[in-house]
């Protein structure tokens, strides 16, 4: 069989495993796009289906039934049957994997503090960039990971409460509306998938994450510096101090599972903050940010 | 002993639990989960009473020496900085003189 047959079998079969950083996802979907955007992005993080005993998450992307699916198609979201949320247009089946695999381990990997939060690492130190919906964090992840930053994780910092590290959850890097061509120009080495429209989120399409952040996926990064970045129009690219107490407010506040990890989690949130330098980015053009990224100086607080 | 004198106490806290940076004071609170962030002048009261049990007399002239306000303003910051630290449950009387 070829790759492609072998990932078609996979999908239809008993499920594809693919090894996403620490966990391993045992998918199953029909859908035809499912299958295309499987194949395009994690070609590389297959597993041999028959030496995959165990997964974290077993999940199914399927067409909705019913007979409203036959003019209005739906794709549906299962974990291990079941179905934690309402269906979306099938056009918006790959995002759904996405959003719900983001679900499932929010729900679930309690052996780290979670963090919304973009991660990229440059000689063993890691950049942790939390930010709010629309504070243009995915671009500029895009653009440092396409310029010779390690990325860790596009929007899902996992901060190991064992080791204090950050943990790569390499994953594609979802881009929004007019970050999409921004990326596509600027980066014509890009793989970037089909867009997806008139999603919740604007127009999505995602970006593969490049060969050294799956082929490095195992290698943990020392935390050194933590950036909140907040796009500006017409602001003037700068970064500034944060007080560290703040800045632990903040970085508490995008957790997913603070309150559930309890003091295990404050105590990596805070040795991070010990470990990092804590700035805030105001940031309104990507060469000007990328420059003031790419000083940071070495070795972080 | 007046019920104002009863020597005052931090809770139990893991080192871990504590972090000063700069003017600010990070106490994790693991009976509840609760995160306080303390600042001047609540993180002076918190640091002396890191020391050990203090009376608020013996409090107040901790903060004397410290700073240079006027001794009503003072007593009143003082006052107001250990109502909030009960608000926070961060401190107690100190068991032996509950016990006395």
């Amino acid at each position: 069989m070829t790759g492609q047959e072998t990932l078609k079998a996979g999908l239809r079969g008993a499920g594809l495993p693919i090894q996403v950083g620490p966990f391993v996802v045992r998918l199953r979907s029909r859908l035809d796009r499912i299958e295309r955007s499987v194949a395009l992005f994690y070609d590389r993080q297959l597993l041999p289906a028959d030496g995959t005993p165990f997964a974290d998450f077993h999940i199914t992307l399927a067409r909705s039934s019913g007979l409203h699916a036959v003019w209005r198609p739906q794709a549906r979201f299962f974990l291990d049957g079941r179905s934690p949320f309402r269906p979306l247009p099938l056009a918006h089946a790959y995002p759904l994997f996405e959003w719900g695999l983001n679900w499932c381990i929010a729900q679930h990997a309690h052996d780290f503090l979670m963090i919304h939060a973009a991660v990229l690492e440059r000689d063993g130190q890691a950049l942790v960039m939390p930010g709010e919906p629309g504070a243009g964090k995915s671009t500029l992840t895009a653009a440092l990971a396409l310029s010779g930053w390690r990325l860790l994780s596009d929007e899902f910092a996992l901060l190991s409460l064992e080791t204090g590290r950050l943990v790569a959850l390499p994953r594609p890097v979802s881009l929004k509306n007019a970050a999409i061509d921004l990326i596509r120009e600027r980066y014509p080495q890009a793989i970037i998938g089909p867009s997806s429209y008139d999603t919740s989120k604007g127009t999505v399409a995602h970006l593969k994450p490049p060969d050294p952040s799956i082929e490095r996926m195992d290698e943990q990064a020392r935390p050194a510096w933590l950036v909140f970045p907040r796009f500006a129009v017409g602001g003037r690219d700068h970064l500034e101090p944060l007080a560290p107490a703040e800045a632990l407010q903040r970085l508490v506040g995008s957790s997913f599972n603070y309150s559930v990890v309890g003091a295990a989690g404050f105590e990596a949130a805070a040795d991070l903050i010990e470990q990092s330098a804590c700035l805030n980015l105001e940031y309104a053009d990507l060469d000007a940010t990328l420059g003031l990224l790419n000083g940071l100086p070495e070795g972080g607080a | 002993m007046s019920v104002f004198e009863e020597p005052l106490e931090l809770i139990s806290l893991s080192v871990a639990h504590v972090r000063a940076w700069g003017e600010s004071v990070v106490v994790y609170d693991q009976r509840c989960g609760e995160t306080h962030v303390l600042q001047p002048p609540l993180t002076e009261l918190f640091q002396a009473l890191q020391e050990g049990p203090m009376t608020p007399t013996a409090l107040f002239e901790y903060l004397e020496q410290r700073y240079e306000a006027a001794e009503g303003e003072l007593e009143d910051a003082m006052h107001a900085g250990l109502t909030q630290l009960r608000q926070h449950y961060l401190i107690q009387v100190a068991p032996e003189s509950r016990s006395a």
